[in-house]
């Protein structure tokens, strides 16, 4: 028995430190053209996409290493390849209005897998209409599957899976096969369709060298004009949970099968599932503040950092975009400080009547459920103007007087900064203000083990108005 | 880098020769509350509207004691489970010390739920407008001497806040022991709110630090043919009640649609007896284990729900009356016949709540302190019994009293009994005791005339 495993073990740690060895080099590659906070987004010329299911490993910020599987962009033949390239959440694919989204998905997983398109008309799966499958009466799967791999690199099938994008909004992809199992081990990903009406096409100037060059554009997540947002502030915000135990016997299980053992399936009961850890992006709090491609996240590329300005009716009149996702088993309900969101679409639809009437509204907790796509819009700005010169109308004690907070400045005043108690983090920069975000069923906001704060959290970084000398 | 500098500038200045004294002080004693300011913004301070004090306390949840965590073996008399939470202190503000001995006698009293709060809007276009202001100080915890965690208030949905009156504490400051901080407020938007401690949150607001706040709107000052409200409004002279008018409006409707002629608190929370026997045991829950055992009402749970504000004896526990000394709301709704009755609903348990009133339509008019309007006027008010409210949502609900029955009532006792309570059947249980607890009340209507006007939200 020893003598069986010794090999399986050997060749599954030879397979983690091949895909830690090259995870230098890969982001090296991404790092300069991405936004530092904000939605990457996905973009193919033909609206063509390669996705590769692989195994992967998440890091919590408790330190565990979870054994997960889901998406690498692109097209690999070989796990210990693909899981260096392995991304959790799945990639933001972003398309427009009328283009035709096709993903080419390519198996690497001991199992059939399959994608589904909740929210899609039509979808097509090797250019016939997608439809469960049967097997002796049975469903096998919501979808035409793309068939096991033998071993992790000996690739298993491919499917190609397509649909014309009708309908402007945000949308999920995910796993449609053992789908219970799947999914949960991280099988999903996000869709934005940007709106093609004249006028609101998704037109905006990225440069990746100056946050302030990026400012003062117009983008829109319908083909309304009430759906503008500032493009650089968009963000997507993927909920997700992960039960510790239920990935463990799925890692062990795939250890045995590149060890040469049969692939069991329902290697962990679901009767006894429990999530520990609740995610923001795939990353648990504090790393939801990290930058995307934070380079101790490997395969967590998306931070979960809401970073604006002040709105100022002159100046920065355009709001933010938040584009929630619910990937997980409940409603989060997620609650972000300093402002209402401005709910404008649910599910890849805006919110009106029947003739078009405008029935946006303000809320201040969003119960986002699974399988749910909650398009808001957010800004903030003081309310009272408060500043040195028309200060707080209270007596603000002495810091020796108050517990200080690592995000706080030492001032109450946007821009500012202030004497702060010794032996403090001080992590304010220029004075900027911050708020948090977080799902208000609080246990979600603790992390496995009863470890606080160490959940779904995340906060929305409020610069001063620009020019500034924030970094 | 920037950072750095300044602290450096902080001791050049003896500043912190000056911090430090300060902080000898508090070992000294006696010296409790605010010293020596760095600003002082106003000469002359606003008086605050309330003062509540964080500690900790017990409250009587009545049940069945049959786990290992409940009841808590350390209560006192008449009490089963540990809490943390807000003691209001208002009537001590005129005391001569920030803290004065009587605010320090409310250690180990903290209140379940939370002082209810309430609000006038105010107008943003008044350059003459005083802020409200709440007072918080922290009394620390006399079963836990050894936990010094500050608190803070977080006003929950307080809309384009700044982090210092925001009471979140790793983005602003928070209220250690033995001290004192002023929240200053503008409310310019009506509707139902919550509030809590966020200083470890997860831990503070389940262990009952938790209330409810809403905001009366600008309508009540009367507006056109609306009239104005016929009760007094929080600053004295802002309006001239009208005796004819309703009691209040819930949004600037500009219609009268959200007129009402009784409001009642409808605040949701939960007790999850083991992280309550932790805190009081000196351990630490695995809050992802997280499974309410009782669903609370205004901070208590049925039958006592159905007791008056203030009444002092509750359910039994194990044969031992119960002390509702720091549960001081009821939740029954009375109510004539014909009256509209505005529930205000918040929710700050963990636990999506499906709040039922059996037999009579409600009007859902607001959620989380928005009038349900679309921008160009669309309505978006619906009528139901049964309505979803999550962890940190409020609903303003709206119900007209139907026609009395006649002879001595449904009940037999001169009223017509309808239930209100939480569908999500575990929510009307008390520790998983058969039967029914937990987030339940009953609305009582009585013939036309019966029941006096309504004086103060809640019958306060």
């Amino acid at each position: 028995m020893k003598r069986r495993l010794l090999p399986a073990i050997l060749a599954a740690m030879a397979l983690l430190l091949a895909s830690g060895a090259q995870r230098g080099t890969a982001l090296a590659a991404t790092e300069p053209t991405d936004p530092r906070n904000g939605v990457i987004c996905e973009t193919s010329p033909n609206g063509h996409f390669d996705l590769t299911a692989t195994i992967g490993y998440a890091l919590m910020s408790d330190g565990n290493a979870i054994h997960m599987w889901g998406y690498a962009l692109g097209s690999y033949t070989d796990a210990s390849v693909a899981a260096d390239a392995y991304q959790y959440p799945g990639p933001i694919l972003c398309v427009n209005q009328g283009d035709t989204l096709s993903i080419t998905l390519h198996n690497l997983l001991p199992e059939a897998t399959s994608l589904v398109f909740p929210g899609q008309d039509n979808v097509l799966v090797n250019g016939q209409p997608s439809q469960p499958q049967f097997a002796a009466g049975e469903m096998t799967s919501m979808a035409q599957v793309a068939g096991a791999a033998s071993s992790w690199d000996i690739p298993g099938g491919t499917a190609t899976y397509s649909f014309l994008a009708s309908e402007p909004g945000t949308y999920i992809y995910e796993s449609g096969t053992n789908a219970g199992v799947q999914v949960q081990m991280g099988m999903f990903g996000t869709i934005i369709v940007r709106p093609s009406a004249a006028g609101f096409a998704y037109n905006y100037t990225y440069n990746p060298n100056s946050r302030a060059a990026n400012e003062g554009q117009v983008a829109y997540a319908y083909n309304r004009e009430d759906s503008a947002f500032n493009p650089a502030h968009e963000h997507v915000e993927i909920l997700s949970e992960i039960d510790p135990f239920m990935h463990q016997a799925y890692e062990a299980d795939y250890i045995n099968w590149i060890g040469g053992a049969a692939h069991n399936p329902q290697a962990f009961d679901m009767q006894d599932y429990v999530a520990r850890y609740f995610l923001i992006n795939g990353r648990s709090f504090p790393d939801t503040m990290a930058d995307n491609n934070a380079p101790w996240l490997p395969n967590q590329p998306y931070g979960a950092l809401v970073h604006i300005y002040p709105y100022d009716a002159a100046t920065n009149p355009q709001p933010a975009m938040v584009r929630y996702v619910g990937a997980g088993t409940a409603d989060f309900p997620f609650h972000p400080h300093g402002n209402d969101s401005l709910v404008i679409g649910r599910d890849g639809r805006a919110l009106t009547d029947a003739s078009g009437e405008d029935l946006s509204r303000y809320k201040f907790s969003l119960p986002v459920g699974p399988g749910q796509t909650w398009d808001v819009t957010f800004d903030w700005k003081d309310d009272n103007n408060y500043s040195a010169s028309n200060p707080v109308p209270i007596t603000v004690p002495q810091t020796a007087n108050l517990t200080v907070g690592p995000y706080w400045s030492g001032s109450s005043y946007l821009g500012s900064a202030g004497n702060l108690p010794p032996g403090g983090e001080g992590y304010s920069q220029c004075g900027e203000y911050y708020h948090i975000a977080h799902n208000h069923a609080l246990q979600q906001m603790t992390s496995w083990g009863g470890i606080t704060l160490s959940g779904q959290a995340t906060y929305t970084r409020i610069d001063p108005p620009l020019p500034n000398n924030c970094p | 880098m920037n950072q750095r500098l300044s602290r450096r500038g902080f001791l050049k200045l003896g500043l912190g020769a000056a911090a430090g004294a300060a902080g000898a002080q508090l070992f000294f004693g006696g010296r409790a509350g605010m010293l020596s300011p760095v600003v002082s913004a106003q000469t002359e301070p606003i008086t605050p509207r309330y003062y509540l004090a964080g500690t900790d306390g017990w409250a009587s949840l009545p049940g069945v004691g049959n786990t290992y965590f409940y009841p808590d073996p350390w209560a006192p008399e008449g009490k089963t489970s540990y809490m943390f939470g807000f003691a209001d202190v208002t009537q001590h503000l005129s005391d001569p010390e920030l803290v004065s001995p009587n605010v320090l006698a409310y250690k180990e009293k903290a209140q379940i739920s939370a002082p209810i709060m309430y609000f006038d809007e105010l107008d943003p276009n008044n350059p003459n407008k005083e802020a409200y202001v709440v007072r918080l100080t922290n009394l620390g915890l006399a079963v836990r001497p050894d936990l010094v965690d500050s608190h803070t208030v977080h006003w929950h949905g307080f809309r384009n806040v700044i982090p210092m009156f925001d009471g979140e504490p790793g983005s602003s400051v928070a209220v250690p022991i033995g001290r004192v901080f002023d929240y200053a407020y503008y409310p310019y938007e009506p509707g139902t709110y919550m509030y809590h401690c966020h200083f470890e949150d997860t831990e503070h607001v389940h262990m009952g630090m938790v209330g409810l706040v809403f905001v009366r709107p600008m309508q009540n000052r009367g507006a056109g043919s609306l009239k104005a409200s016929r009760v007094a409004p929080t600053i004295a002279g802002l309006y001239t009640p009208d005796p004819t008018g309703p009691m209040g409006y819930a949004y600037n409707d500009g219609d009268g649609s959200t007129a009402y002629d009784r409001e009642y608190s409808m605040f949701l929370s939960e007790v999850w007896n083991e992280s309550h026997w932790d805190d009081a045991h000196i351990q630490l829950p695995d809050w992802t284990d997280y499974k309410a055992d009782f669903y609370l009402l205004n901070g208590r749970v049925y039958p006592d729900t159905l007791l008056p504000n203030y009444a002092p004896v509750g359910a039994p526990t194990g044969g031992v009356a119960g002390d509702l000394g720091e549960q001081p709301y009821g939740s029954l709704v009375t109510c004539n016949a014909g009256e509209r009755v505005l529930l205000r609903f918040a929710n700050l348990g963990f636990t999506q709540a499906s709040m039922t009133l059996a037999g009579i339509r409600m009007l859902i008019v607001g959620m989380d302190a928005v009038m349900l309007r679309g921008k160009t006027g669309v309505s978006g008010f619906y009528e139901t019994n049964t309505f979803q409210i999550g962890a940190g949502e409020s609903t303003d609900a709206i119900f007209t009293a139907p026609a009395f029955s006649g002879g001595a009532g449904s009940s037999g006792q001169g009223y017509d009994t309808y239930l209100l309570y939480n569908r999500n059947i575990a929510g009307i249980s008390n520790n998983g005791e058969m039967g029914i607890g937990g987030q339940m009340t009953e609305v009582r209507v009585y013939p036309a005339g019966s029941v006096p006007q309504q004086l103060t939200p809640h019958d306060l």
